[in-house]
């Protein structure tokens, strides 16, 4: 086969199968990259190499013995360092825990480790996933995340080291959260794939906990489908978390039996970037080659406000230790030094009148979505900005972001795939957020897309094979 | 002084209370304006009227199995 890098999961997986490749020399193919392209771009933690060889051995022997596990058997993967990993620092993108070892495999660790994945790395993040109300990029013990397509530009956050490493192409998959962006973010910078899930289809037991009712753990991939197929192996209930969904999921890479109805929010990318604007208008043309679209209005709610504190008052007594102790002043960020402060002061009233708002939200957004399929939408206002600038100069909460109110506000799935380029280069993302459950339906729709589209398999120039 | 001004002073207060010994002056301007926005969203909340029927959209469950 040509080179395994940037071969979405659902081709490697054949050859792997077929004992075309070796899963050993894949995963040193990819630890190298991990090793020498990685802190060019502050996108690793730790290289996870003696146990990524031990898995990937004894998964060669399994697959030549004829005990072929599935789609992920032998495929090399990196965990976002907020994941727990027995006999690995689990560091949580913050300094102060730079050789933490929290000796527990978080569920989803042990769901790839099951399905025969090879862990290699734990990749860098932003310090707390954000959860300090950092400003700039340079909020993690590894440096600032740089972009694969364009190293003074920024990854995109939390969920840095994920999205880099995959559209660097030093690894097929990697597992990161979203909170509120921490997914789409990267995966718009960095040109890659996104998923995140429906709240409580995959299990944060053994994830740092950001904010307990809005946290979810979803992956970057290559292709939406590859996203789909990771997803099957992460799904389902695990009595560790009570909030996960009983029932199992199981991927559908079939195409959908009729044409999707697609919505776009009013006026949804009226502040965007003019570049992801014209993207996201010329994405909307394509579409319309295999959905019908049409324009919806969302009730006037507070959504940003209602999302806001839900996760401002949760993050304060998640992480009421950490600020109390003092250990937020040895953070990498300035402003994560007393960013968490002020929000010690929100009132239980109003987080209780939020969560009381919550179910206004969802009753609301159910109702707009009822027709629909999807929202669509740019997955960022903005392409990728510079690596020492403050992408924000305000306080949290206070830029407009509906979709991603109401899309972690209600637990609802979305999947990022790339949709252009800026004439600098930099890619840009567009979103389809389902409903509840939904994640087969907006796959679909992207796999669609991506099909129609080559966005994807565009890599960055430098980092080709 | 307005209302949510003098709100805002009273939740500084316990803020500083709290933490001023860590924060600079300039540390403390931007703790007011994450405050300013905190007030601004639950000034945002409140303009939606809710009923005594309306409970949070969080469950709590005893725990063991109903007889």
């Amino acid at each position: 086969m040509k080179s395994p890098l940037y071969t979405p999961i659902s081709e490697l997986s054949k050859h792997i199968r077929r004992g075309r490749v070796s899963p050993v020399e894949l995963t040193e193919t990819f630890l190298d990259r991990l090793e020498t392209i990685g802190p060019r771009l502050n996108a690793v933690v730790t290289t996870t190499r003696s146990l990524a060889l031990k898995q990937a051995r004894k998964a060669e022997k399994e697959i030549e013995e004829g005990n072929y596990r599935g789609s992920l058997h032998g495929v090399p993967w990196g965990a976002k360092d907020l994941l727990s990993t027995k006999g690995v620092p689990t560091t949580w993108g913050a300094e102060p825990f730079r050789n933490r070892i929290i000796d527990t495999d978080a569920t989803v660790v042990v769901k790839l480790r099951d399905a025969g994945a090879v862990l290699c790395a734990k990749l860098a993040m932003i310090e707390f996933a954000g959860g300090m109300g950092y400003r700039q990029p340079n909020a993690c013990l590894t440096g600032p995340p740089r972009n694969p397509w364009n190293p003074d530009m920024w990854t995109g956050g939390s969920s840095s080291g994920s999205g880099a490493s995959v559209a660097a192409g030093l690894l097929p998959f990697a597992i990161g959260s979203e909170t509120w962006g921490s997914i789409l973010s990267p995966a718009n910078n960095c040109g890659v794939s996104g998923l995140r899930p429906t709240y409580g289809r995959v299990s944060r037991h053994g994830a740092m906990a950001l904010c307990w009712t809005l946290d979810k753990l979803g992956p970057l991939a290559q292709t939406a489908d590859d996203c789909g197929t990771i997803l099957q192996a992460l799904a389902g209930p695990d009595p560790n978390d009570p909030t996960t969904i009983q029932k199992p999921w199981h991927y559908n890479p079939r195409a959908p039996r009729r044409r999707p109805c697609l919505a776009v929010l009013t006026g949804v990318a009226d502040d965007a970037n003019p570049e992801v604007r014209d993207n996201f208008e010329k994405a909307l043309k394509t579409i319309r080659g295999y959905a019908d679209i049409e324009e919806v209005e969302l009730p006037d709610l507070p959504y940003e406000a209602i999302t806001r504190t839900i996760l401002n008052a949760e993050a304060a007594s998640a992480f009421e230790d950490i600020v109390e102790s003092g250990t937020v002043q040895e953070l990498t960020a300035p402003e994560d030094h007393w960013g968490a402060y002020a929000r010690t002061a929100l009132l239980a009233t109003e987080y209780l009148r939020a969560i009381r708002l919550r179910g206004k939200m969802v009753s609301a957004v159910t109702e707009a979505m009822e027709l629909y399929d999807a929202l669509v939408a740019p997955s960022g206002k903005k392409p990728a900005t510079p690596i020492g600038e403050e992408f924000r100069k305000v306080a949290p909460g206070t830029t407009k972001d509906v979709m991603g109110a109401v899309g972690n506000g209600c637990g609802l799935p979305a999947v990022s795939v790339p949709d252009g380029f800026t004439d600098a280069g930099l890619p840009t993302g567009i979103q389809f957020m389902g409903k509840p459950y939904g994640e087969n339906t907006i796959l679909a729709i992207a796999r669609a897309y991506q099909g129609l589209t080559d966005w994807h398999t565009r890599h960055p120039p430098d980092l080709k094979p | 002084m307005t209302q949510t001004k003098r709100e805002a002073e009273i939740l500084y207060s316990l803020v500083e209370a709290r933490y001023g010994d860590r924060c600079t002056p300039e540390e403390k301007e931007e703790i007011r304006k994450g405050l300013d926005a905190i007030l601004d969203s639950a000034k945002a909340m409140h303009a939606i009227k809710l009923e005594n029927r309306d409970e949070p959209k969080q469950s709590f469950k005893p725990s063991g199995e109903p007889e």
